[in-house]
Formats: C-alpha cells, sequence, structure tokens
C-alpha cells in the first residue's frame, strides 16, 4: 500500500494540463488545454477548486503574477507541479494503465 | 469605443459566492474569455457564454471547502455581536428608562425625522459593512429601509414599541464590527 496522495480523474487532467503547459499554467490556458485535448469544458469554480484541493494536497503551488489591462487589472495565478504532483500523477496513471490493460472497452481500431 | 463588458449583476453574484483568496483570479479569467470572445464573436455571444460559466460556477464555488474554514471566526464574530448588541441594548434601556415614563412597557413616539434617522442608521452600517465586497448590498439595504422606514414611521400614531426602538438602535455596533472585519479580512 502506498502513503502517497491518490489522484481522481479530473486531478490528474488538471495536473497534466498544469505539466504540459509549463511557465503558462493559469486558468484560462489550462482549461483551454483540457478543452482542446477531452473535449471536456470545465466551469472555471470546479477548475479552480480542483487546484485549491491538490494546492492544498502539496501536490502544485501557486503563484501570483501579473495583471493585466484585459483581464480587469486582475492578477493570474500560475500553477507549477511539485515533485510530489508529478509522482503521484505518475503512480495514479500507472495504476490506471494496469487496471485497464487487457480489457475490452469497445473500442474500435484505427 | 468603449470596450463591452460583461453583465454587471452576474460578475458581482460571482464575487458574492467565490472566496475572497481567489476572487480576483476567477474573475480575471472570466474577464480575460469575456473580452477574447467579443472579439472573436461578438459581444452577445460573449455575455451568453459569460452567463454560462458563471452559473455553472455557482455550486462548486458554494461548496468550496475553503469557504468553511472561516466558520470558526464567523461564530465568534456573532457571539461578540450578540454579547455586544446585549451590553448596548441594557445601556440604552437604563438611559430610556429614565428619560421615557412608564419604563419598557410604554411606548415612545417618535416623530418622523428621527424615526427615519433610527431606520436609516442601521442600514447605512450594513451597507457599509458590506461596501467593501459587494456594492450592491448598500443599495438593496437602502431600498429595505426606504420601504420599511414608512410603515414603522407611521407608527407613532399608538408610539413606536419600546423594543422596536432598541433593536434598530443596537444594530448599529454589531454592523461597523462587522464592518470594520470584513474590511481587514478583505485587506489581508
Amino acid at each position: 500500500m502506498t502513503s502517497r496522495a491518490t489522484l481522481g480523474e479530473f486531478e490528474m487532467l488538471v495536473m497534466a494540463a498544469v505539466l504540459r503547459l509549463g511557465d503558462e499554467a493559469y486558468g484560462v490556458p489550462i482549461r483551454a488545454e483540457i478543452l482542446r485535448r477531452t473535449g471536456r469544458d470545465v466551469s472555471p469554480g470546479t477548475l479552480y477548486k480542483t487546484l485549491r484541493r491538490l494546492e492544498d494536497k502539496g501536490l502544485v503551488s501557486s503563484v501570483v503574477g501579473e495583471a493585466t489591462p484585459v483581464r480587469g487589472g486582475r492578477a493570474k495565478v500560475y500553477y507549477r507541479v511539485e515533485g510530489a504532483g508529478a509522482a503521484a500523477l505518475r503512480e495514479s496513471v500507472t495504476g490506471l494503465t494496469k487496471m485497464i490493460s487487457g480489457l475490452r472497452l469497445g473500442h474500435r481500431s484505427p | 469605443m468603449t470596450r463591452p463588458s460583461p453583465p454587471l449583476p452576474l460578475r458581482r453574484l460571482l464575487r458574492l459566492v467565490t472566496p475572497p483568496d481567489l476572487r480576483a483570479a476567477i474573475d480575471g479569467d472570466l474577464l480575460e474569455e469575456f473580452q477574447r470572445d467579443a472579439e472573436d464573436r461578438g459581444p452577445v455571444l460573449a455575455r451568453r457564454g459569460y452567463c454560462r460559466k458563471v452559473c455553472r460556477s455557482i455550486w462548486p464555488l458554494l461548496t468550496f471547502e475553503a469557504r468553511w474554514s472561516d466558520v470558526p471566526r464567523i461564530v465568534a464574530t456573532t457571539l461578540l455581536c450578540v454579547v455586544l448588541v446585549g451590553k448596548f441594548s441594557h445601556a440604552l434601556g437604563r438611559i430610556l428608562e429614565s428619560v421615557v415614563p412608564g419604563g419598557p412597557d410604554s411606548t415612545v413616539t417618535v416623530s418622523a425625522h428621527i424615526g427615519i434617522v433610527l431606520l436609516i442608521a442601521p442600514a447605512v452600517g450594513y451597507g457599509a459593512s458590506w461596501l467593501a465586497r459587494n456594492g450592491g448590498i448598500l443599495t438593496c439595504a437602502l431600498a429595505g429601509t426606504m420601504m420599511v422606514a414608512p410603515a414603522v414611521v407611521a407608527l407613532p400614531n399608538p408610539g413606536v414599541p419600546y423594543w422596536v426602538v432598541l433593536m434598530w438602535i443596537a444594530m448599529l455596533p454589531p454592523a461597523l464590527l462587522a464592518g470594520a472585519m470584513l474590511r481587514m479580512r478583505s485587506a489581508g
């Protein structure tokens, strides 16, 4: 049994998006990345609630960025995946892969 | 040419339901998306998209665990307010008892001018307390007061009940206290 934090499906999506975006990971591009890759249109409330949960677990960290006129002078909050977060994501993906390997899920072959 | 802007009531609603530390981030994100949508698809569709996003965000934000971290402070503030109201009412009661013949069982005849002041004072206090967070609350408080004031001030024929006068005056200190705390919280 592992003592590491386990991730839910949506938490994995959010962390993967943050990892992909690197230094540009704040609310707007994170939601856009999830929409572009999975087709899921996530509400800002849901995204920030999940990010806060991940932050509380110590899996991501946030830093307040610059404010821009297009944002009405509101500052961006940038997120970064921490080492523990990357490990938790890797573990969750490995576990999921092991669970579904060999299953017939009804995918059509390309 | 002025920039299009999202519907103000919805923006205020969003600010009201968002935990204070995330307010700038979420409000800013939605404004940024709104401006981009307005350029790409026009202001009407942008406003529609904004409404949809806000409506979909309300429930997750209302059930945000972070909101409940303030419960002990809210309970402590409420208890403090109750004590404060009690003490203040008691002190006022003593003063009124000495002034009004008949004491607490009597009625106080309040002139229209004083009645309006009595009614507006707590409302202004509450309004000021919320001003740091949402100007709409001030409007609601004043509108409510304006609706209630004539009805209560019409009572002086038989006299305004003693406890009504006490209640209205006693509401002011906790309102100002709450205002001060909210301002400190939003500043911190």
